[in-house]
């Protein structure tokens, strides 16, 4: 993926009109400064580095990888809490990669985002009807019942108790809050959520009904969901398809069954390797496969295929040559010289 | 059960302890302006040498604060405790502090979920070995420092001669996880207690550390306790397992007793809750309904019954109104429950278990 342009979009497979959203060769390099008063750049954090997909309406599209792979930059990136470095995203067929601060303000209806902590991610000084109808008055938009009825509703809807209206998030417990979070997502009924780490800071048991109510507004509402999480197992229980990302690049794109039984990456393979599964059996007999050292730094990547360093496959090839994301079957896309073949699990 | 026995019968034997850890009867209490919380309500497990013993539960069920008192860690605070915790014969909660100090470190250690609040930021990874080293052994600086590169490397770390003066803050999540593991383990101690050590990391580097404690474990013959909330981390590690609900145990026994014959409620909803990648996918995850109960107010009679689907399997308002005790299935294997021990297989092997 050297030029932005030779790259390909991984297409969605049953693809029918244009995409919800299209990125095509997304970067964000963050400058590294020296110096107090004559600054001067000396490098970049490629947190991002050339990342291209399509989501379509519906559908839910899992980003994973370590932490440091660059998937929460990728979100901001898509509803523009950060400005790209380069690449375009397209959302509903309008370029949105650079368009000003007033202009995406409309567009916010459509894209909306849950975040990972609960308890930082609402005001503590706000109300619970004042967070959730944030939406409404910032959107300057009067509902037919009133904006405090509407908000009920969505309380309501997420399963909370409307006469809650009045109260502080310190009142609700983690799962409460990020049923919080997700009601406020929702006011605007917007065509595309991107959670970023929706469940991780929840309890196994909360993690659960989290997770089968963002199935039921999806399926409700007709949702496009950009997943961001490290836990594989919640990833393929809720992903469509799943794009899994090492050092700012996508290693990996294809359907969720695909990638979680065939994938072809020996990244995907070492990853789905290193997760636990709470069977003792099982867990004895498992072959695994140890990645040594971690993640390299995204200021200084590897030549060639990022994951190089650490992958149990390097040869001099994988040195000089980074590899392209390419179709290694119909809606399978890899980007790796030396593709596994045998099965997992 | 013959190894490392979970089973303390309750009320305990008075005979003398024979486990290497034994903890009878634990009670933590907190006294707040708000009422007494009871994080910690009767609790009794034990762990032999070489062993290890997980310790399962959610955020509240009292797990962290289990361990902090074996650490002895909640002395000279408001916290009541009450129980006896037997370390290799000696009696832990009559002890007084500076008794305790001089075991901890050196007979118990502890390794904590986040590395980079554990460590001292202002101190090099190699001085806080070393300080940790020469509290419990009279040798010099030089010493201590090789002793501190020894442990370096044993866990893994690249150049430990060079890493050994850097800040925590110049390591990776993995290598401070590492580091504190090194920190722990640099005096031999034969009792670690591991607070979800691998909680902040990724898998990848989660694989390596529960790989690296493994290998400690056989080589020094320690003693592991490990605090988790993940199903797979301790199906990986544990030879037995503790689930906490509410501030008690309410179900013990082997890791093959709790991840192929549970017969308790809250662990069949913890195990049918999770999505596993190990099975083919559910279309849709089971919750357990509700939240943890808040300690201060535990609901009466079972703690689990407001959340719990069975309860009207059992007679009368019991669940509600009657705490049930700890009792023995079969071979140590023991659950905190109303139901009939033949309702309880019967759920388990005609309901849950199907739908895994």
């Amino acid at each position: 993926m050297t030029t932005p342009s030779s790259t390909a979009t991984p297409e969605a497979p049953k693809q029918t009109g244009d995409p919800l959203l299209r990125v095509e060769g997304l970067r964000k390099y963050f400058p590294i400064k020296r110096g107090i008063i004559f600054q001067k750049k000396v490098g970049d954090v490629k947190a991002v580095d050339g990342v291209s997909f399509t989501v379509s309406s519906g559908e839910t599209l899992g980003l994973v990888g370590e932490s440091g792979c660059g998937k929460s930059t990728t979100g901001r990136l898509l509803n523009r809490l950060l400005e790209p470095t380069d690449g375009k995203v397209f959302f509903d067929g309008k370029d949105v990669s650079h368009i000003s601060a007033s202009d995406m303000r409309p567009l916010r209806r459509d894209i909306q985002m849950i975040f990972q902590d609960p308890y930082s991610s609402l005001n503590p000084r706000h109300n619970i009807g004042t967070i959730v109808g944030a939406p409404f008055r910032i959107q300057n938009i009067k509902t037919e019942q009133g904006v405090k009825r509407s908000v009920q509703e969505l309380l309501e809807r997420v399963g909370l108790n409307p006469e809650h209206y009045n109260r502080y998030p310190h009142e609700f417990s983690g799962g409460q809050r990020q049923r919080i979070g997700i009601a406020r997502a929702l006011a605007l009924r917007p065509k595309m959520i991107i959670c970023d780490e929706p469940v991780s800071a929840l309890d196994v048991s909360i993690q659960a009904q989290v997770i089968n109510l963002l199935e039921d507004l999806q399926n409700e509402f007709n949702l496009a969901y950009i997943f961001i999480a490290h836990d594989l197992s919640v990833v393929r229980h809720i992903s469509d398809r799943v794009a899994v990302m090492y050092l700012g690049k996508i290693m990996e794109l294809t359907d969720r069954d695909r990638l979680y039984q065939e994938p072809v990456n020996p990244y995907t393979h070492s990853l789905l390797s290193a997760v636990p599964v709470p069977d003792p059996h099982k867990e004895g007999r498992r072959e695994r496969i140890i990645l040594t050292g971690d993640l390299p730094s995204p200021v200084n990547p590897p030549s060639g295929c990022v994951f190089r360093t650490r992958c149990y496959k390097a040869q001099q090839k994988c040195k000089e040559e980074m590899p392209q994301l390419l179709e290694v079957a119909p809606g399978h896309w890899s980007a790796c010289h030396f593709p596994e073949e045998k099965q997992l699990i | 059960m013959s190894t490392a026995a979970v089973a303390t019968p309750e009320p305990a034997p008075a005979t003398s302890p024979r486990a290497f850890l034994d903890v009878r009867d634990l009670h933590v209490h907190f006294p707040t302006e708000d009422g007494l919380v009871r994080a910690v309500d009767g609790l009794s497990f034990s762990v032999e040498r070489g062993k290890t013993l997980g310790i399962v539960g959610e955020s509240g069920s009292g797990k962290s604060v289990t361990s902090l008192s074996i650490l002895g860690l909640h002395k000279g605070t408001r916290a009541k405790i009450t129980g006896e915790i037997w370390l290799d014969g000696v009696e832990l909660v009559g002890m007084s502090n500076e008794d305790v100090r001089k075991l901890r470190g050196q007979q118990m250690a502890m390794v904590f979920q986040d590395p980079l609040s554990a460590l001292h930021p202002f101190y090099t990874v190699g001085d806080q070995i070393i300080e940790g080293y020469r509290v419990h052994n009279k040798v010099n600086k030089a010493t201590a420092r090789k002793r501190a590169i020894e442990m370096l490397e044993r866990v893994g770390i690249p150049t430990p001669n060079k890493r050994v003066d850097d800040y925590p803050h110049q390591f990776s999540g993995g290598m401070r996880q590492r580091a504190m593991i090194a920190l722990a383990l640099v005096c031999n101690p034969q009792l670690l207690i591991a607070d979800e050590p691998t909680t902040a990391l990724d898998v990848t580097v989660q694989a390596q550390i529960l790989d690296l404690m493994k290998d400690l474990q056989k080589e020094f013959n320690s003693a592991i306790i490990i605090i988790t909330h993940d199903l797979g981390v301790v199906a990986e590690v544990a030879d037995d397992l503790v689930v906490m609900y509410g501030g008690k145990c309410v179900e013990d026994g082997t890791v093959e007793d709790i991840f192929y014959s549970p017969r308790m409620p809250y662990t069949w909803g913890l195990l049918s809750s999770m999505p596993r990648l190990d099975r083919l996918r559910q279309e849709r995850l089971t919750p357990i309904p509700g939240t943890p109960p808040s300690l201060i107010n535990v609901p009466s009679g079972c703690a689990f019954h407001p959340r719990c689907s069975y309860k009207s399997l059992v007679p009368g308002e019991t669940c509600r109104t009657e705490v049930p005790q700890l009792a023995e299935i079969e071979g140590g294997h023991r659950t905190r429950c109303h139901l009939s021990k033949e309702d309880k297989e019967r759920i388990w092997t005609e309901e849950v278990k199907p739908k895994l």
